[in-house]
């Protein structure tokens, strides 16, 4: 019998899973992949908090302010690594070179260095899948028009098969090399090559270097006479992968059990209670029973939600989801009303009736993307939805 | 301004095929085209190259001119054709009298066919439905619309033949009830332009009747649209045909890596009314589960429609004329000396894609004899693209996955030389940029230098890119930095961007749900939220 | 796989390049383009009837860490293993003679074990010389830096093939060894014995025969079916009076799960639920109140590590669960990913590199754990993972069971 049981493994079920575990309970996080962090830029976005939080049925708004700020500043204490606070917005920047906002960001990340800089290098490792060095740079001049960008185009040895072979370098492969003890020594060759370029007067942009959670390659940084600053990088992506990384490293370290591979299958009520989930693991089912169950199957991407020509299904208790009235808008990055599809609950974050109101399972708790009434595209938000209600459901295990 | 003896309006495949006839005949012939080539009717088909035992019962008539072309094309423009085979399927719902009739009708429109037992039918078919009664193939294959059309357009170049995309004929010239020239635009710049010429050939095919109104002539042209669904995945190896009277849903063709099920049949006002609709796609399903059980499992990728041009004069078959398909898919070519006393100009509409040879052949026949001139058509015996080399494939092998060299070579034929020196000197540029559809970096980038590309759009009908299971997630955003190569020639790329997401959203909108709505919540995260091009800031 | 769920697994497949990203292969090996490249983006091209060449496929290690990562559920080793059965069948008149005569001894664990076993000292021996090794290297194209287990004694059980009368089969279990357990390390399968004993269990051991994963990884697909057939009839009457079978193997036990149940004979709709991960068992034991609890406390702590079979088979980390119960014990789940051994993949020549590479950040992860006194010993159930991550990181490793035992204070009797 566990404490509570978690059901997805992205960023809001580690969260709930890191919380709980940390108030010393048993908790076990079943979890059909590795979800969506390795898609994300391991940025948190917190959107415009404000102006959700009076949003109506938002799940800022549902949650209340107490809740969200708390989320954020305990997600800053088990990662001092990111920086930011939940209202003032962070800038970094895309793959593409603009800056955009973000809610806590990767020390690394910051790109405050570059409005002051009048020369910008922009590394740019050979062969490097899905990075565009000229885009990038005309990019940054539009962005920052008081500065130089100078590209500075390198090759490692280390991927000198790959280059021959013509094999890209993705940035997944370049986080990892840099880890390394051999990657960390040619980084400090890479750096020392930057000294006829004055890297003292300007500002050095670096792609495919993600130093988040390493201690040795913040130390190399540190002692640099420039300011480094990383970029974002097109999934899947190295500083989103770090940042899964690091919080299922919390919540093993904390005792927590973390199920990846099989997804729940059935589960057991008795009246307004779940009392076991059936997982669908290799040859026959395994059970897991618990007091408490939370839900976080990434909505619609993660699998958490189905939709056929015919209906939307919630996948693991069957709950009805919201479906809102309109589905399209032939703007394709515009608002998308599909998106708002989800589980709605009461400020419990238990599952409701959307009619009636009334609590569907008392011990359920709805989390992340598989709420209903927002967009994590369109409001930016989405780290901060899976954070607050992540948070806050780790407190009620 | 250069004047030419012909002017061809519309670039669809009987638009080129009359360019290609006349270029060989050597008459001087420009071609012009609103859009891309082929970026109409001619590419939003089923993409099936009939042996007409379709039409065997319904329209004798078009079931032979449909295998005498069938042979043809097989001969001349086989890197554009997959000879797959196709069966007629009767199921337990078809009527066996209709069948009786319809082999009647393949035997006298010369059609052969072959019978199949149901054990080696389900064992070559494994997902086709375990209710059919008698199985038949017969030589249906499958055609490439965007390789024909372009096949035939570079032949005719070879030959001297001109033709100008994103040129839209305003209207045209005449003097004293005689073709001078004809006025049209660039769309790309907003020039004007005049060209003269003795002979106007609207091949304008669902949009006949507009290029024709310019100077008040009235041609009858039916826009019969119809809706067609793309799947992930090639589910049958040969073309699927239900073996009963035409009708909605009821043909599969595997199409490359894809298969697409077509189609529907409903006359709308204008062929710009080509959005497919809810409704549509359920009738699909709804029928296409006949042949394919579970159907509504299998993942759609997209969903698109095109406007036949169908002729009513010529129809010899009765019927309401609210329903598209009782109409004849025959084809027509109207003197419109005879019928309106307009000299010089002839209006080509009707016909379907297997038959697009014959009917340039037909009108370049009476523009020939215009002329005087006494060549003889050849275009059924000069293949379209000459053979690619042992010692090209070979190098394909060697440089590219071998999915990506063989799709290559078919697409590009003897130009891939090129593409394959680039990748050569440069290995990264063989990597894939779509890695759905594999096509290369070197590939795209040959592409998008080409004088006929203005837009992703048109590059991805020459590649592929950004046609398989993700519809252009990935590759979008990886095609960027080739339109930056020419800044002149491409727009802003957040303007190209956004065209050719939405060019895409609008496919994927009617079938949004499943795997496909997943991929669309990917392609949104990407874009709006890792990218941000939603945003205050331009990229 | 039927041509239905193959059809809706391939469609499931998003595009996103979460298993490339995971794939410990990929990653190190830059003539492998990656599980997604030559499994789902491949797979659609193959039904076009073009076919990938076998070479890029035959880089897949199988340890199936692509499948655990799919967000959509994608059996992507599947894909590529069936791709590489239909290249096998094609590329049979073409292939070299040395690779083909290696797939042949590595794939058969078995075969050569019984050849290591008649005489243990003198095989032994025999693999610890170094011209030896650089025969089987020219020879056989297995690696000479390859850490080959040494060869012990075979396994026969404490008393082998005893007949449990059938009033008492509701308290038996069946135990399938392992070729590991059978020839390189039969003190750990009478560990695995004394341990379900000592829990009331009687333990049936028929003669089995490799399961029949190192033939599949090495291209033999009709002999590691043939092998499981013959499995499957030795434990059929046991499975039909509805005994667990029970296994110390992590591959063994997945095979059982997932291959055994394909086969189209007597026993294999009931293999896929009555086979058991040893822990999986043990838990539910635990879960229905019936493992003993007299555990003695035994102060050590370790480090484990998770073999990719076990991750692959969806019942998380039991063993971790169990230790935990444990007076005195201590356990640090690593999760530092593959060890790259994968079977026989990394004894291969070629691959030898690869394995090694793949596996460095658990071996450094391993050695810094050691040094910073965070644990003493490494625990996994794997034997390859055992034998590896002692190659690589000089960290004494073995399978969680012994702790048990000692736990319970029992001892292995020395044979």
């Amino acid at each position: 019998m566990w404490d509570g049981i978690i059901i997805g493994g992205g960023l809001a079920g580690l969260l709930a899973g890191i919380r709980a575990a940390e108030r010393g309970k048993k908790v076990l996080i079943v979890s059909e992949g590795v979800g969506s962090l390795t898609y994300s830029s391991g940025v948190i976005d917190l959107g415009d908090a404000e102006r959700l939080m009076n949003q109506k049925s938002h799940p800022y708004a549902l949650l209340g302010e107490r809740v969200v700020r708390s989320a954020a500043e305990y997600f800053q204490t088990l990662f001092p690594d990111y920086w930011g606070n939940w209202r003032e917005p962070q800038f970094v920047l895309t793959p593409l070179g603009s800056p955009r906002k973000a809610g806590l960001i990767p020390r690394g990340l910051n790109t405050q260095a570059l409005s002051e800089t009048h020369k910008i290098i922009l590394m740019a490792l050979e062969g490097m899948k899905d990075f565009f060095p000229e885009v990038a740079k005309s990019n940054l001049l539009k962005a920052y028009p008081q500065a130089e960008v100078v590209l500075h185009p390198f090759r490692v040895e280390a991927f000198e098969a790959w280059y021959t072979l013509g094999k890209p370098i993705t940035g997944m492969d370049c986080g990892k090399y840099w880890r390394t003890a051999s990657g960390i020594e040619t980084l400090k060759g890479v750096w020392k090559s930057l000294d006829s370029f004055e890297p003292d007067k300007a500002v050095v942009i670096f792609p495919g270097l993600t130093s988040v959670f390493s201690q040795p390659l913040r130390e190399v940084q540190s002692n640099l006479p420039f300011s480094v600053i990383e970029m974002t990088a097109f999934p899947p992506s190295d500083g989103g992968y770090y940042l899964y990384r690091g919080l299922v490293q919390k919540f093993k370290a904390l005792g927590g059990e973390l199920l990846v591979g099989s997804g729940v299958k059935k589960v057991e009520l008795k009246g307004k209670q779940c009392h076991k989930i059936i997982v669908n693991s290799k040859g026959k089912d395994s059970e897991f029973s618990a007091r408490v169950f939370v839900l976080a199957t990434g909505g619609i991407f993660g699998g958490g939600i189905e939709v056929t020509l015919e209906a939307a299904k919630e996948m693991v208790f069957g709950l009805p989801p919201f479906v809102p009235s309109g589905w399209t808008n032939s703007e394709f990055l515009g608002e998308q009303p599909y998106a708002r599809m989800g589980v709605e609950t009461d400020n419990q974050l238990r599952p409701i009736d959307s009619a009636s109101k009334e609590v569907l399972l008392e011990n359920v708790r709805i989390i992340g993307r598989m709420l209903a009434h927002w967009d994590p595209w369109v409001e930016r938000c989405g780290g901060g939805v899976s954070l607050a209600s992540g948070w806050f459901a780790g407190e009620q295990v | 301004m250069q004047d030419y003896q012909v002017v061809i309006v519309g670039g669809g495949a009987t638009g080129v095929g009359v360019l290609r006839d006349l270029s060989m005949r050597g008459i001087s012939a420009l071609l012009l085209e609103q859009g891309d080539l082929a970026h109409g009717t001619s590419s939003r088909f089923h993409g099936l190259l009939h042996s007409g035992a379709r039409y065997a019962v319904k329209d004798p008539l078009s079931a032979a001119e449909c295998i005498s072309e069938n042979i043809i094309l097989k001969k001349i423009a086989a890197h554009c054709i997959s000879d797959t085979g196709g069966w007629f399927v009767q199921s337990e719902e078809d009527d066996p009298d209709y069948v009786e009739q319809w082999l009647r009708g393949c035997a006298n429109a010369g059609i052969p066919l072959r019978e199949i037992s149901l054990s080696e039918a389900y064992w070559k078919e494994p997902l086709l439905k375990r209710n059919i009664l008698r199985v038949f193939e017969v030589p249906d294959a499958t055609v490439d619309g965007f390789k024909l059309v372009w096949a035939n357009a570079k032949s005719a170049k070879r030959y001297g033949g001109d033709y100008k995309t994103y040129h839209r004929v305003e209207r045209l010239i005449l003097e004293n009830k005689r073709i001078v020239g004809v006025a049209a635009k660039n769309l790309l710049n907003q020039e004007e332009l005049l060209i003269g010429c003795q002979v106007v050939v609207n091949a304008g095919g669902a949009w006949a009747s507009e290029i024709a109104g310019s100077i008040g002539v009235h041609l009858d042209v039916i826009c019969d649209k119809g809706t067609l669904l793309a799947f992930n995945q090639r589910l049958f190896q040969r073309v699927i045909n239900r073996l009963h009277p035409p009708s909605d849903g009821d043909i599969f063709v595997p199409h490359e890596t894809i298969t697409i099920l077509g189609t529907t049949s409903e006359i709308v006002g204008s062929p710009r009314e080509n959005q497919p609709k809810e409704e549509e796609i359920r009738r699909l399903l709804m029928m296409g589960e006949e042949l394919l059980p579970k159907i509504m499992e299998r993942r759609v990728i997209r969903a698109f429609a095109g406007v036949r041009p169908l002729h009513r004069e010529d129809s010899e078959v009765s019927g309401k004329m609210d329903e598209g398909r009782e109409v004849s898919r025959n084809f027509a070519l109207i003197d419109h000396e005879i019928h309106d006393q307009v000299q010089g100009l002839i209006s080509i509409v009707g016909g379907k894609f297997t038959t697009y040879r014959l009917m340039a052949e037909k009108v370049a026949d009476w523009v020939a004899k215009r002329f005087g001139n006494l060549r003889p058509c050849s275009t059924a015996q000069e293949k379209l693209l000459s053979e690619i080399s042992e010692d090209l494939k070979k190098q394909a092998l060697q440089l590219l996955p071998c999915a990506a060299a063989e799709k290559m070579l078919e697409r590009l034929g003897e130009d891939a030389g090129a593409v394959l020196l680039e990748i050569q000197n440069d290995p990264s540029k063989g990597q894939m940029l779509c890695e759905c559809e594999m096509v290369s970096v070197a590939e795209v980038e040959k592409v998008a230098l080409d004088a006929d590309a203005h837009h992703l759009a048109d590059i991805r009908r020459k590649t592929r890119l950004g046609m398989g299971t993700c519809q252009g997630a990935f590759c979008t955003y990886r095609a960027l930095p080739l339109l930056g190569l020419e800044h002149a020639k491409f727009d802003p790329l957040q303007d190209e961007l956004k065209r050719f997401i939405n060019q895409r959203w609008k496919g994927i909108r009617p079938i949004l749900w499943g795997q496909q709505l997943r991929e669309t919540e990917l392609t949104r995260a990407i874009y709006t939220s890792i990218l941000q091009l939603n945003g205050i800031r331009d990229i | 796989m039927n041509k239905l769920d193959s059809v809706k697994n391939l469609d499931a497949c998003i595009k996103c390049s979460a298993c490339t990203s995971q794939c410990p292969v990929a990653m190190v090996q830059p003539l492998f383009s990656g599980p997604k490249s030559v499994g789902p983006d491949a797979e659609r091209f193959r039904l076009e009837g073009i076919d990938i060449d076998p070479k890029c496929l035959s880089y897949c290690s199988n340890c199936k860490t692509c499948e655990v990562t799919c967000p959509s559920g994608v059996k992507i080793t599947e894909i590529i293993l069936r791709a590489r059965e239909k290249a096998s069948l094609a590329a049979q008149k073409s292939g070299t003679t040395r690779l083909q005569v290696r797939d042949l001894v590595l794939g058969r664990a078995e075969y050569l074990g019984r050849l290591g076993t008649i005489w243990p000292g003198l095989t032994n021996g025999l693999l610890k010389v170094y011209l030896v090794r650089v025969l089987m290297e020219k020879i056989l194209g297995i690696s000479r830096r390859a850490p080959l287990p040494p060869y012990q004694a075979k396994f026969k059980g404490i008393r082998n093939n005893k007949l449990v009368p059938n009033h008492r089969l509701s308290k038996a279990v069946v135990f399938f060894p392992g070729c590991f357990i059978n020839y390189n390390d039969s003190l750990t399968g009478q560990a695995v014995i004394k341990v379900l004993e000592h829990n009331g269990y009687d333990v049936i051991m028929p003669n089995f025969h490799c399961c029949g994963v190192p033939l599949q990884a090495n291209g033999k697909f009709n002999e590691a079916r043939g092998n499981a057939k013959k499995n499957l009839a030795l434990m059929n009457p046991y499975l039909q009076s509805g005994v667990p079978v029970i296994t110390g193997c992590t591959s063994c036990g997945l095979a059982l799960k997932e291959e055994y149940p394909n086969l189209e004979v007597s026993g294999s709709e009931l293999i896929g639920r009555q086979a058991y991960d040893l822990f999986e068992f043990l838990w539910e034991l635990q879960e229905g109140g019936g493992l003993k609890q007299d555990f003695q406390e035994i102060p050590v702590s370790l480090g484990y590590h998770a073999p990719c079979h076990l991750k692959a088979q969806g019942i998380g980390t039991p063993s971790v669960r169990l230790l935990r119960l444990i007076p005195g014990v201590r356990v640090s789940d690593l999760d530092t990913g593959c060890c790259g051994l994968s079977g026989s993949y990394g004894y291969k020549q070629e691959k030898y590199d690869i394995a090694r590479q793949i596996g460095e950040p658990l071996f450094q992860r391993v050695q810094e754990g050691v040094r910073i006194g965070e644990f003493q010993s490494m625990a996994t159930e794997c034997g390859g993972c055992q034998v590896q991550i002692e190659h690589g990181s000089g960290i004494a490793t073995k399978h969680p069971v012994w702790v048990f035992m000692q736990a319970y204070g029992l001892s292995p009797e020395f044979l």
